[in-house]
């Protein structure tokens, strides 16, 4: 009976220190809020988090925090692998953070799920509107949003662009300059030439895993005049240029420019390749620079412009991640006025120097940190007048599928000669046919992905 | 006051029954819901019913054969090298030796690493320019060139299962170190007396007494690598062209890439009734529950 007793006692000793503890934590957070007077705390979520990009924003943060004493910002981040689900999770569980960076590939699933705030009425008011450089105001804002989804909801916080980075010793050695690497012909020749397997030397960094296909698929669109779709949503890479021109991308890998291994190569993989002495030309974006001055000799590398097709002009990519609020937010004011100071032009700029971006806002023309070394030929892209944005693969839902699990799948299957090329192709043509069909016909005011130069032109 | 007693372990379960029903019965019957409903995450306003079209989706798809192979071969081999490493190690460690709580604390270590650490150290091992894997085996001319191992579809697979063991291994060790040291000393001298001889003392009394723990330990091991998925994301992503995806992982991919739950719930709900099944046949073929009455 005394048994009894106690473990009646127990059970309810810890029923009473539960509710006690419930009811303690609400008490606290009501003294919180009376002593801290009207704060309003704004959750913002980083989801490319280093370093360098973490102190940066930490700075600013405080700067922000230290000028608006009535807001506080919270700094959260998220690694890039995990953020995806990561957010998407806290959206749908309805506790998204009231500012985050989002990339546009989620562009079609957030603006469907309505997790983001439209911010046209803020930009209508927004003093610095009129810095924002020509690209990303005609072609990031106006063309990727405001003309596919009807409205703004990212602002962009700075632009990356491809080029190619290049071992300048190795390209000495085999007799070439840089200017031989200027066209795609030349850099299949080049990867050729500097290919010497005795050596573990390899001329190209082949990223066959992990949206590598997204690489090929840069070529293969240039050789197609930047033209992926019929005006009936046809895809038109099953034809015989297109597949001429996987096949040619392909070689790189299937004739041994790359290693073996480099079917499973992802972005690390390609990058550690080109910095450990592996691979001696590598596609890659902006922020390899600081892994390069960091871990190669001065003198031993460089990066040129992204090569141009046969008809001369450059096709490539150039986004950026967007600040973006979030729809459940419940400070949008606060949380505006918080993406306002992020974007102020000198604001902008330290970011962009912290992370290796090309800053949006006017004014960074003239700093040699954006237009000497490594940077150099990031901003030589963008700045050619052949510039031409390539279309982006759809805005159906199933991109995410298409670009994650299939698009790889099928590059890999030829890469392994489990197919044929015309194989993987058709494949590929007919999920993408049937995913853009399915989605003209949902969404009938939606235009076709097209190419855009930097004044907002459409290529057709 | 009979009915009373009756009801009285009941009262105090209660605790644990609301932690189950909210973690763990929530959850499954709200997965088996999902599995019936065309159910997007990006279209949460449009949820309809759709009765068994997950279901067709899943043996439509004509990845899902090789996946299931693997699948089979994935959870059979890692778990063959598990049980027999780990009843190795136990043996070992069975005896009273110098030193011996140090180096069983070593020996454990890999249980207490997570998934992530695992996944990246051995795809740094298996790495084909640098991995010390590689290295070895040239220098002892066992290969005469450096062999892809996460980028050929002949290894891929293997070299998931090869981490996975490794991690697996302290815990059947621990389990089956357990086990050994409550077998009945006077058991063994009896065989011995008997004219026993070392295989049929360890065949015949050894294996009987730790039947139970061998059982559960192999039962919940299956489960476990069945479901497992973090290794195999971080190593191979599945790739190449999928030749390294188990179920496990294929769900976890698509899931998160489609973000069709209702497909990945059905995938779900396929897990369970395959896993019930199991459960089921090996406690019958293993006689497990008359072992104990």
């Amino acid at each position: 009976m005394k048994k009894k007793l106690l473990s009646i006692g127990l059970v309810a000793a810890l029923l009473v220190s539960a509710f006690a503890a419930g009811c303690g934590k609400k008490n606290t957070d009501g003294d919180d809020k009376k002593t801290d007077g009207k704060v309003k705390e704004i959750r913002f979520m980083d989801v490319t988090p280093n370093p360098a990009r973490e102190q940066a924003f930490q700075e600013l943060i405080k700067d922000f925090n230290d000028k608006n004493p009535d807001v506080k910002v919270v700094y959260e981040s998220t690694p890039w692998d995990q953020s995806h689900n990561k957010l998407v999770t806290l959206g749908s569980a309805g506790s998204l953070p009231d500012v985050f960076i989002m990339h546009q590939q989620w562009n079609a699933e957030f603006t469907s799920a309505e997790w983001v705030t439209p911010l046209d009425d803020y930009i209508a008011d927004w003093k610095d509107a009129d810095k924002i450089i020509p690209y990303v105001k005609n072609v990031l804002m106006e063309y990727d949003q405001k003309n596919v989804y009807g409205y703004t909801f990212g602002i962009p916080d700075g632009l990356t662009t491809a080029a190619m980075f290049v071992r300048t010793d190795w390209l000495e050695e085999a007799g070439l300059t840089t200017e031989d690497l200027e066209t795609w012909e030349g850099i299949f020749e080049a990867s050729k030439k500097l290919t010497i397997p005795e050596k573990n030397q390899y001329g190209f960094a082949f990223r066959g895993a992990r949206m590598g296909s997204e690489q090929m698929g840069m070529y293969m669109l240039a050789e197609l005049g930047g033209k992926l779709y019929e005006e009936d949503g046809t895809c038109r890479i099953n034809s015989p240029e297109g597949i001429e021109a996987f096949k040619k991308y392909c070689a790189l890998y299937k004739d041994g420019y790359a290693p073996q291994d480099a079917i499973n190569w992802g972005y690390t993989e390609m990058v550690q390749g080109f910095t450990s002495g592996l691979s001696g030309i590598l596609n890659q974006t902006s922020e390899v620079v600081a892994t390069c001055e960091d871990s190669m000799e001065d003198g031993t590398w460089t990066t040129i412009p992204f090569p141009r097709a046969s008809d001369g002009n450059i096709y490539s990519k150039a986004d950026s991640y967007y600040m973006a609020m979030s729809n459940q937010s419940k400070n949008k004011d606060e949380a505006w006025r918080f993406i306002e100071f992020m974007l102020e032009p000198e604001n902008n700029r330290k970011l962009s120097e912290a992370c290796l971006f090309i800053p949006v806002m006017e004014g960074a023309e003239n700093d040699p940190r954006f237009t000497e070394g490594g940077m150099k030929g990031f901003v030589d892209s963008m700045n050619d007048p052949t510039f031409i944005r390539e279309p982006f693969y759809g805005y159906f839902p199933e991109l995410g599928e298409f670009m994650e699990t299939f698009y790889d799948a099928e590059v890999q299957k030829y890469l392994l000669g489990q197919q044929t090329a015309e194989e993987s192709i058709k494949n590929i043509s007919d999920y993408l046919t049937t995913a853009q069909q399915k989605y003209m016909q949902e969404s009938p005011d939606t235009p076709i992905p097209t190419s855009v130069r930097t004044d907002g032109s459409e290529v057709k | 006051m009979n009915k009373k007693k009756k009801l009285e372990p009941h009262i105090f379960m209660t605790p644990s029954y609301l932690i189950l029903l909210v973690f763990l019965g929530y959850p499954l019957l709200n997965c088996i819901r999902l599995a019936f409903s065309n159910y997007k995450i990006t279209q949460l306003n449009n949820v309809t019913f759709a009765g068994f079209d997950n279901f067709l989706k899943i043996f439509q798809d004509k990845e899902i054969a090789m996946i299931s192979l693997n699948t089979f071969k994935f959870v059979i081999f890692t778990l063959a090298l598990q049980l027999v490493l780990g009843f190795i190690l136990a043996m070992a460690l069975k005896r009273p030796f110098r030193g011996r709580g140090i180096y069983q604390g070593i020996v454990f270590l890999p249980w207490a690493f997570s998934g992530f650490i695992v996944g990246l150290t051995f795809q740094w091992l298996f790495n084909a320019e640098y991995g010390p894997i590689n290295d070895i085996l040239l220098k002892f001319g066992l290969i005469s060139e450096k062999i892809s191992f996460l980028g050929s579809p002949k290894y891929a697979l293997w070299t998931v299962i090869i981490a996975l063991a490794w991690q697996g291994i302290p815990f059947f060790g621990i389990m089956i170190l357990a086990a050994l040291q409550s077998v009945d000393a006077g058991l063994v001298e009896a065989a011995v007396i008997d004219g026993a001889n070392a295989f049929q003392r360890f065949w015949h009394v050894t294996i009987p007494c730790i039947k139970p723990t061998l059982i559960v330990t192999i039962m919940l091991r299956t489960i476990w690598i069945f479901n497992n998925a973090d290794i195999i994301y971080i190593m191979t992503n599945g790739g190449p062209a999928n030749t390294s995806h188990t179920l496990a992982s294929y769900m976890f991919t698509k899931a998160y890439s489609t973000l069709d739950f209702g497909y990945a719930s059905a995938l779900g709900v396929l897990f369970m009734v395959g896993m019930i099944i199991y459960v089921c046949a090996f406690v019958k073929v293993t006689k497990y529950n008359q072992e104990d009455a």
